[in-house]
């Protein structure tokens, strides 16, 4: 055979290792539409100025009334309905972290401890250089970590992260390295105080205060404590019920505090909403669970949780945060057994990450999503943890790498 | 309002609906086609598609008349200026990861198939030039316009691919 003919032969041979995916003219479109709006932002903006130019400048030449310039906003109708269109890898953080936070100019990730042996890390990365510039002692079983400009926020669990282990087979660690909050100066990289409480799990800022939600030592349920930052002090002690409640998770709402509560064995999860300015919660909602405890974030006026649909594991319930009313349930076609694992707002989109690895985008005004952007390796390493910040998506992926995604 | 202004504004309001309907009706006729043109250039299946969907947006702001008969060559085009760009660009990304001790970057699986293998480590350029030649049939002429260069650079590369992959296979032959 000539060259020519093995050549052609590897080509041909090679046609069938790309094939057209079914969404990838709505992912075009979609991108096409975001870069109209951002044209017509322009061009607004520059008749906008011409307006703005033409006020300021007719009274000085004569009597003539200005004549504004009307620019009107883009309307819903002239929203594009297409999905939005997939975000795009950017680089590998080699880093393995199960958690996430964005804060202080820093992207912060919780390592898991190595078998116990020591003391879990978590680990500060310049999201610019991408460089781990820090490593922080935390506990032996750390559970969640929040940031914001002025420090950080460790949760430090009893023995087991999750509260399904039997309490029996738990190593036991001393205070502050379990059963406690620690809170870490971003100017010194140093874990500058350590509170002590029972079953911490999630933790959230907001309302300026901490918000942690705790396994209640008295009735197995969900207790949300929320801190003062500076004093260290428990300011309201909130019981939402339930009994012998798995990981709670809690997120800071515009007008509330949201916090899932899922007890063991039931099929259900509840949403509780807590009031800031009179620290009383009520129920807010209501969702299927799945084999992945359910997820709460919030933002663009909505609250979002990670639920199970009739047609597939992966589903985000939708409801405006205001008044609980509006909701909706959004898709994310997926396979059984498993589902999403977390979820978050931010660069103007919604973002769930699936114990398959997929990473979804869900457009929050049209509730359209891009197809999944697959993290990690095949088979599905699982995404554990999604956040925002510094104008990309971060994903803590199972194959032991954050990723960097454009939105 | 001053017409002139009101006009331009609506103008941009909504995108052009024939613009976009146009080019839905190459993608279905053609984006198969640039995927795989893609995927040789890359050897990336992820990539590929990146490369022409960024190639569709830039054709639709491109804000040029594009005939029919001639989308084919400029969408190639536009894919191999694109990916010219974007391997300046991973390759600036990779290096600093490589700096900063992280040498993760996007990685297919080394391909088992030998001239597939061969294919995929001669220079973009070439590359480019050896999928135009030997799996679109394009003449000499018609990869040139393709890509924007001269026959006579065309021919250049082709003659270097050819011995590069000869002395690539003949080797593996002798081996």
């Amino acid at each position: 055979m000539s060259i020519d003919d093995e050549i052609k032969k590897a080509f041909t041979r090679h046609e069938s290792d790309v094939r057209s995916r079914p969404g990838a003219w709505s992912d075009i479109e979609g991108r096409i539409g975001r870069s109209h709006r951002r044209r017509m932002i322009a061009a607004g903006l520059g008749a906008g100025l011409a307006a703005v130019a033409a006020i300021v400048a007719i009274p000085k030449i004569g009597s003539q009334q200005p004549q504004p310039i009307l620019t009107s906003p883009p309307s819903a109708s002239s929203r594009p309905t297409t999905a939005p269109s997939r975000p795009r890898v950017v680089a590998k953080i080699r880093a393995s972290v199960f958690a996430l936070a964005a804060g202080s100019d820093s992207l912060w990730g919780l390592e898991s401890a190595a078998g116990g042996a020591k003391p879990a890390s978590l680990i500060r990365i310049d999201p610019r250089t991408r460089n781990v510039v820090a490593r922080i002692q935390v506990g032996y079983v750390p559970g969640a970590v929040a940031a914001d400009s002025k420090a950080i926020w460790v949760t430090n669990g009893s023995g087991c992260r999750v509260v399904t282990c039997a309490d029996a087979s738990a190593p036991t660690f001393r205070f502050p390295q379990q059963n406690s909050v620690m809170k870490i100066d971003p100017a010194t990289d140093r874990v500058v105080a350590s509170l002590r409480v029972e079953g911490p799990q999630d933790v959230a800022l907001g309302f300026g205060s901490v918000w942690v939600t705790t396994t209640g030592k008295a009735t197995g349920g969900t207790v949300v404590l929320r801190i003062d930052p500076d004093s260290g002090q428990v300011v309201a002690t909130i019981p939402l019920g339930g009994s012998k409640v798995e990981f709670a998770h809690v997120a800071v709402g515009d007008q509330s505090v949201l916090v899932t509560v899922s007890s063991a064995g039931s099929q259900f999860s509840e949403v509780a909403q807590i009031d800031p300015a009179t620290n009383k919660s009520s129920s807010a909602a209501r969702v299927m669970r799945g084999s992945t405890l359910p997820d709460v974030a919030a933002g663009f006026g909505s609250v979002w949780v990670t639920t199970p649909d009739q047609s597939t594991p992966s589903a985000l319930f939708r409801f405006d945060e205001n008044d609980n009313l509006n909701t909706s349930t959004i898709p994310l076609p997926d396979a059984a057994p498993i589902g999403l694992n977390a979820v978050t707002t931010g660069e103007g989109y919604v973002w769930a990450v699936s114990a398959r690895g997929y990473l979804w985008k869900v457009d929050p005004a049209t509730r359209k999503h891009a197809d999944p952007t697959t993290i990690g390796a095949t088979p599905p390493d699982p995404a554990d943890a999604v956040v925002t910040g510094f104008s990309y998506v971060w994903v803590a992926s199972g194959d032991g790498q954050i990723w960097q995604l454009s939105p | 309002m001053n017409p002139a202004i009101a006009e331009r504004t609506i103008g941009v309001l909504e995108p052009s609906k024939s613009r976009i309907d146009r080019l839905g009706e190459w993608f279905s006729a053609e984006y198969t086609g640039l995927l795989r043109f893609a995927y040789f250039l890359t050897g990336d299946p992820a990539a590929a598609e990146d490369l022409v969907q960024d190639a569709f947006v830039r054709l639709y702001r491109a804000d040029r008349h594009i005939e029919a008969a001639g989308f084919r060559a400029y969408a190639r085009r536009t894919i191999v200026n694109l990916h010219r760009t974007r391997f300046r660009r991973v390759g600036a990304e990779r290096r600093a990861l490589i700096a900063s001790g992280s040498p993760e970057e996007h990685r297919s699986p080394e391909p088992t198939d030998h001239v597939w293998r061969a294919i995929l480590a001669l220079p973009k350029g070439q590359r480019a030039c050896v999928a135009l030649r030997f799996y679109e049939d394009l003449s000499e002429q018609e990869t040139a316009l393709t890509l924007g260069v001269s026959t006579g650079t065309v021919k250049k590369q082709m003659h270097r691919a050819m011995r590069t992959l000869r002395e690539a296979l003949g080797e593996r032959s002798e081996s």
